[in-house]
């Protein structure tokens, strides 16, 4: 993490009717980084993402977003953050260039670079027709480009990916990368944990409103995941596989023993998954 | 400085975008739009006067002893024939004695009598006889009050008039339906006062005294399109409902207000922006009608106008709250249906005054739709109406502050 702090979240909570959604979880994100906020469905990801963009207000605690209250200075933070969220939210009835200078307009920004942005995300410059007949992906790719209209500081995306094909998930990983090369941070919320993998620089673990782990994936693979050795070899006529614990005692001596009495096949590394280590850590699947 | 201009600039940007959002919804436009142009034709294809003969129910009481003893000619149930020839009404005009006589009867196998034009002038009937009928006055005879009352209630004639011409003095009563105009009864008074000159042949040393049989309408005789008017423009405007509530329902239905609201729109610029949009909407509608309907003219059009922003103010008030309570468009109609009808009830009162009752006054609209009706069609002024003034800027301002805070809250 750099030093600027963009994201500062201090034991904030929000309950609906009594049931607590997001319970006194703390955090912060700095410039350029990208925290993969993971957990199951109804695990208090949305709800946390709708207290740091303003749209929910935390019933305890405090949020800053590069520097001010959301509460209190909202509108000057909403000014310079982007926001896309899980479900769509276009108006259907105006064309992609519509809906992009019409959001445009809203943040003051006179003359929105519409086909750059377009392009950005791989949608095509020059459709007139309604948003409506766009498919799931390229409505979800709009949502993107729509959320970076205002050149934001800090980009929050609630589920990006879900549910999208190969070639918009792909699109969307690549404009998240872009934009944290620019120094843009990044709120990422995912029950994706390759994406997460992949994409972010930290991860957070939310389950049941509370925050489980938060590391770099390396360290919680390291702290939590299991390292071994994947080997196959013939035996005979026998095909065989073992898994050897890379930390356990007598594992050097039995690779050994394998590579000089067998004709090893193949053999690879396996490390604990995220999803291995939330399980591990929540007993909870993500999905 | 730059803060307001800011802001203003956002709200226009959403007020753009609303009121192309109105009008591309192909069903709201192609309703409102043809709605409007369809009741500008209909109002201008729709008769612009009131043609009606005036039908008297006449019921001699004494008239029996009057004919027995020679002095009156009548011939009992049915039209009468008794009635004083044109000439001998021409010669009351004169001041000569009106005795009706077999030496002057009435119109040759006439069963009526007509003196036509302005009631009370007692001009003489039209050469042609009865071919003057249709714009003058018929006389029914009948034998009891009974019968006559029985046919002022079944609006068989348009008055029914008692003579006692037995009684000292001589007694007459006018009966009236509670729908008709003040100026029946008054058509009635003359028309009674001639007609008992005539019989008796001096002026009768009675008071005249009429009856309205239920609540007095008086004065509401208005060409059916004069009065539809302010029905289609109520009715216009509520439809505007509609459009507004879609939009709002469209915008939380579509997490399309939730995007909005994490830019820097304020929740209250949110609002502001719809209900401008609703306003301009409603008003828009309102004046483009008014003007298709000839309601803007030099007497009334400040006074119209008055009302259709104060109109527009309501509906969009009543928007908020249905767009706020409602999931989508098929729920929005249902649960605006029996408001829309009560919303509706004051201007469709115009149309039928005899349902007029004093709960209508707890129905918001009425304040619009009365002042509207006494300006279009009673050539009433803004200054008769202070109270509805009053009363539509406070429902206006409660269902706004309603609309406000449950649409706030659901999009929180």
């Amino acid at each position: 993490m750099e030093s600027e702090i963009r994201i500062s979240a201090e034991n904030i909570a929000y309950s609906y009717d009594g049931r607590p959604a997001v319970d006194h979880i703390s955090f912060q994100v700095g410039k350029g980084e990208v925290l993969g906020f993971l957990g199951p469905n109804g695990a208090g990801k949305t709800t946390t993402l709708k207290m740091l963009v303003g749209l929910l207000v935390p019933q305890d605690g405090r949020i800053t977003i590069l520097g001010r209250d959301i509460v209190k200075e909202r509108a000057a933070v909403q000014a310079q953050i982007g926001v896309c969220f899980e479900e769509k939210s276009l108006y259907e009835d105006m064309s992609a260039a519509a809906n992009l200078k019409f959001f445009a307009s809203l943040f003051g920004v006179r003359d929105p670079d519409i086909p750059g942005l377009l392009g950005r995300v791989g949608l095509p410059v020059d459709r007139k027709d309604r948003v409506s007949n766009y498919s799931k992906g390229m409505k979800q790719r709009l949502m993107v480009a729509r959320a970076l209209v205002n050149n934001p500081k800090v980009l929050f995306l609630d589920e990006p990916t879900d549910g999208l094909d190969p070639v918009s998930s792909e699109a969307i990983r690549e404009v998240i990368l872009e934009e944290k090369e620019k120094g843009v941070t990044v709120f990422l919320t995912t029950h994706d944990m390759m994406e997460a993998d992949k994409l972010s620089d930290r991860v957070a673990f939310i389950n049941e409103g509370r925050i489980a782990a938060l590391d770099t994936p390396d360290n919680l693979k390291h702290e939590y995941g299991k390292r071994i050795l994947k080997v196959r070899y013939r035996d005979g006529d026998l095909l065989r596989e073992e898994e050897i614990p890379l930390e356990g005692e007598g594992s050097g001596r039995r690779i050994q023993e394998i590579l000089r009495e067998y004709m090893v096949l193949d053999m690879h590394t396996e490390e604990a998954t995220l999803e291995d280590i939330f399980i591990l850590l929540t007993g909870k699947k993500l999905e | 400085m730059a803060g307001i201009r800011v802001k203003i600039s956002r709200m226009a940007a959403m007020v753009g975008k609303d009121l192309g959002q109105v009008f591309r919804n192909r069903f709201m436009a192609v309703i409102s739009v043809l709605l409007i142009l369809l009741y500008a034709l209909l109002y201008n294809l729709m008769p612009k006067q009131v043609e009606e003969t005036f039908k008297l129910g006449l019921y001699l009481e004494g008239g029996d002893r009057a004919v027995a003893e020679g002095e009156v000619e009548t011939s009992g149930m049915g039209t009468g024939t008794g009635f004083p020839a044109p000439d001998a009404v021409e010669a009351a005009k004169e001041g000569e004695d009106l005795i009706a006589s077999p030496e002057n009867p009435g119109p040759p196998g006439g069963k009526a009598v007509s003196a036509p034009g302005v009631p009370g002038t007692a001009e003489p009937a039209p050469e042609e006889g009865t071919a003057g009928l249709g714009r003058g006055v018929e006389l029914v005879e009948v034998r009891s009050l009974e019968e006559l009352r029985g046919l002022v209630e079944r609006e068989e004639v348009a008055a029914g008039l008692l003579l006692d011409l037995g009684a000292q003095p001589p007694r007459l009563e006018l009966y009236v339906t509670s729908r008709a105009p003040e100026e029946t009864a008054e058509a009635g008074e003359v028309l009674s006062r001639e007609i008992a000159y005539s019989l008796l042949g001096h002026r009768l040393p009675v008071d005249f005294h009429a009856v309205v049989l239920g609540p007095d309408m008086a004065g509401r005789q208005i060409p059916l399109r004069d009065r539809l008017r302010v029905l289609i423009l109520a009715f216009v405007f509520l439809l505007e409902l509609y459009a507004l509530g879609n939009l709002l329902v469209e915008e939380i239905q579509r997490r399309t207000a939730q995007a909005v609201l994490v830019t820097p729109v304020s929740h209250g610029e949110f609002i502001a922006a719809k209900a401008l949009t609703g306003m301009v909407v409603a008003f828009g509608e309102g004046l483009l009608l008014a003007l298709l309907l000839r309601a803007l003219v030099a007497s009334t059009w400040l006074a119209v106008l008055v009302f259709l922003v104060l109109g527009a103010s309501l509906v969009v008030g009543f928007s908020f709250i249905l767009g706020a309570v409602s999931r989508d468009f098929m729920s929005m109609a249902m649960i605006s249906l029996v408001p829309f009808l009560l919303l509706m009830l004051p201007a469709f009162v115009l149309l039928y005054p005899g349902f007029t009752s004093p709960l209508l006054k707890a129905v918001p609209t009425y304040y619009l739709v009365e002042p509207l009706n006494g300006i279009l069609n009673y050539g009433k002024g803004l200054s008769d109406y202070p109270f509805s003034i009053f009363a539509l800027c406070l429902f206006s301002l409660f269902f706004f502050w309603l609309g406000w805070y449950i649409l706030r809250r659901r999009l929180t």
